[in-house]
């Protein structure tokens, strides 16, 4: 019981992080079309960011939040530069393009970093305490409030705000919303911005958790992030975080039932499981295919 | 190409002399090419042979078809994987083998991705790259079978009845039979209705499906043909290198497959053709002076694939309307020497 509940906890904390990322892919995608693969590598380039600063002694809370503020500044400055001009062209178009600024940023990344996995330091304490006689660990627990508490920011700002329900007409028709004059060309940057910012807060607490950064993480993340977002339903924001936490949980477990070693095929295996049976998501909303 | 496009196009009517000279220049460029070249050179050419069918499969899937794909080295180390184990361990002959390995990752391909093409195409991309991880994962732990990372070593000579391939000239030989033959027989099906259904499907989803046209069927299709001539490309390598280890097939692999693709140009056959001789070439010349152009090679070629991405989609073979006249001659003037016809937008 005791383990089911440590389980448990570790699932939700790790699931919390994946959320946070995959709110970059999902919208985006739910706008574009585009699967984002930069956005991997612009977390794994935070998260690095995030390291330099701590090791140079910046306060723990400043380097952070410039870190994310990094990665809305990175997302969208990709944006301006490798998806605007090919925004309308053959979907297929965008999403080499992506490709490519993905690898650019992993470059650069491993020329200033270097390919090795580096430690990084504990950011949040290692404590535990004990409740109902049970002994529960601090850490995630601190990672699982951080995580809500920038879902709420966003939810907040996505659904009560003008800026939120402008998105939200480009969400549904780029065109016509540019007809009705939103300003996409402001929207779509401030949405990579967003994905970019909660990215990196998911990023760093997944390195603080696991205590590494590497160059590859980013591909890793993708993967997780986007069987997360499907899990969920992609474009959908409140899904896409239900995804996460399912996709934590199940991962967590799958430990116990079948070894560590097959637990990144856990996310494969949710998302072929998802295109066979409900390729809407959990909470998606049927959509037809779009050319 | 489209017969829609070759009408709108309006290309001058190419006589007898001008539709088949380029095709005589490449034979005879590939005859005299042994005669000239040294033992490096020749295993240049070999290797690029091998590319040369792995940037064809990678542009049927995503320049003809529209999908991408980003596990095509893992498809061929499935073939490679195949055919070795089947000359090792069974003892099967080389031209069996050869092309059992195209038949199982042809069926391999089609079973990752026949789920994902059903609904979502764009998610194939993250279906690959994830087979390919998988792939490592197996290759790489399932000692029993493929060794590990020590890798597979004896890996017999290409050898067709009683006759043996024992020098890299006998290779290249057979090697450029094998893509003459695919190649004419690619560009066949390209011509056919197949073909057509394939850009059809790439350019407007919604309008073949109310055209009749079964989408999902011709996705598959596509996908199988693809990764068949992968299969077929890790065969060639298998026996041509003779050592196989799981780090020949990784993700890195895969993303220089694309990039000969998308150099070259997409939807273009003698585009994948200049794709692969560049990307295979360059850095073989590279290779001894320049070591800092090798490690931030994934870099540049990025940097590369957002700019072609930006300024020529359709790669350095193909031309729209709005490509300036300098680049255009520049363009026009290869497509001639290589006896390309006019390329589609993708």
């Amino acid at each position: 019981m005791a383990y089911v509940i440590e389980q448990l906890i570790n699932g939700l904390a790790v699931g919390s992080v994946y959320a946070l990322i995959a709110v970059g892919y999902s919208m985006v995608y739910s706008i574009l079309y585009l699967i984002n693969f930069a956005h991997g590598d612009v977390i794994t380039f935070g998260a690095f960011t995030a390291l330099t600063m701590l090791v140079i002694g910046v306060p723990i809370p400043v380097a952070l939040f410039l870190a994310c503020v990094l990665g809305a500044a990175l997302g969208m400055t990709v944006e301006r530069i490798a998806y605007r001009p090919v925004r309308y062209a053959n979907r297929i178009v965008p999403m080499i393009s992506a490709l490519g600024a993905g690898l650019v940023i992993a470059s650069t990344a491993q020329a200033i970093w270097g390919p090795e996995v580096h430690a990084f330091p504990q950011v949040i304490p290692r404590w535990s305490f004990e409740l109902f006689g049970q002994l529960i660990p601090f850490q995630p627990l601190i990672i699982i409030a951080i995580a809500v508490v920038l879902v709420t920011i966003a939810t907040i700002l996505l659904d009560y705000t003008r800026l939120g329900r402008a998105t939200k007409c480009v969400c549904q028709d780029i065109h016509a919303a540019q007809l009705m004059g939103i300003p996409i060309n402001t929207i779509v940057p401030l949405v990579y911005a967003i994905g970019g910012f909660l990215g990196v807060a998911g990023a760093v607490l997944y390195v603080t958790y696991f205590n590494a950064v590497y160059i590859q993480m980013g591909l890793l993340a993708t993967f997780k992030a986007w069987s997360a977002a499907m899990l969920g339903g992609v474009g959908n924001f409140h899904g896409a975080f239900v995804g996460g936490l399912l996709l934590g949980i199940a991962e967590a477990f799958s430990v116990v039932v079948v070894g560590s070693a097959f637990k990144d095929g856990v996310s494969l295996v949710f998302i072929v499981l998802i295109l066979l049976l409900k390729p809407d998501g959990l909470f998606g909303e049927r959509t037809t295919a779009r050319s | 190409m489209s017969a829609s496009q070759q009408t709108t196009h309006a290309e001058p009517a190419r006589g007898l002399m001008e539709r088949w000279l380029p095709a005589v220049a490449a034979i005879a460029f590939l005859i005299a090419f042994p005669f000239v070249a040294d033992g490096y050179l020749l295993h240049v050419a070999n290797i690029s042979l091998i590319f040369i069918l792995l940037a064809i499969g990678q542009n049927i899937i995503t320049g003809y078809t529209g999908m991408l794909s980003l596990g095509h080295a893992a498809f061929y180390g499935v073939g490679a994987y195949t055919s070795a184990l089947l000359t090792l361990r069974l003892g099967v002959s080389w031209p069996v083998a050869f092309l059992a390995s195209g038949v199982v990752a042809s069926i391999v391909g089609m079973l990752i991705a026949l789920p994902c093409l059903r609904v979502r195409t764009d998610f194939l991309s993250l279906i690959t790259i994830a087979f390919a991880q998988m792939f490592f994962v197996v290759a790489n732990g399932w000692m029993g079978l493929t060794r590990g990372p020590m890798g597979l070593t004896g890996i017999p000579r290409i050898s067709i009845g009683s006759w043996v391939a024992h020098n890299d000239i006998s290779y290249y030989a057979v090697f450029a039979c094998i893509v003459v033959v695919i190649y004419v027989a690619v560009q066949r099906i390209l011509n056919s209705s197949i073909g057509r259904a394939w850009e059809m499907v790439r350019d407007d989803e919604v309008g073949a499906l109310s055209l009749g046209v079964d989408v999902t069927y011709y996705k598959v299709l596509s996908f199988g043909v693809g990764t068949f001539l992968a299969g077929l490309a890790g065969s060639m390598f298998a026996h041509y290198i003779r050592f196989l280890s799981p780090d020949a097939f990784l993700l890195l692999e895969s993303l220089i497959i694309m990039q000969m693709a998308i150099l070259g140009g997409l939807a273009s056959l003698p585009g994948s053709v200049l794709g692969a001789v560049l990307l295979i070439s360059i850095p073989e010349a590279l290779r001894s002076s320049e070591p800092l152009l090798i490690t931030y090679r994934p870099g540049l070629a990025g940097a590369l694939l957002v700019a072609m991405m930006i300024w020529r989609p359709q790669g350095i073979l193909g031309r729209t309307r709005a490509t300036p006249p300098i680049v255009r001659q520049i363009s026009d003037t290869l497509r001639r020497l290589v006896g390309a016809r006019p390329v589609a937008n993708p």
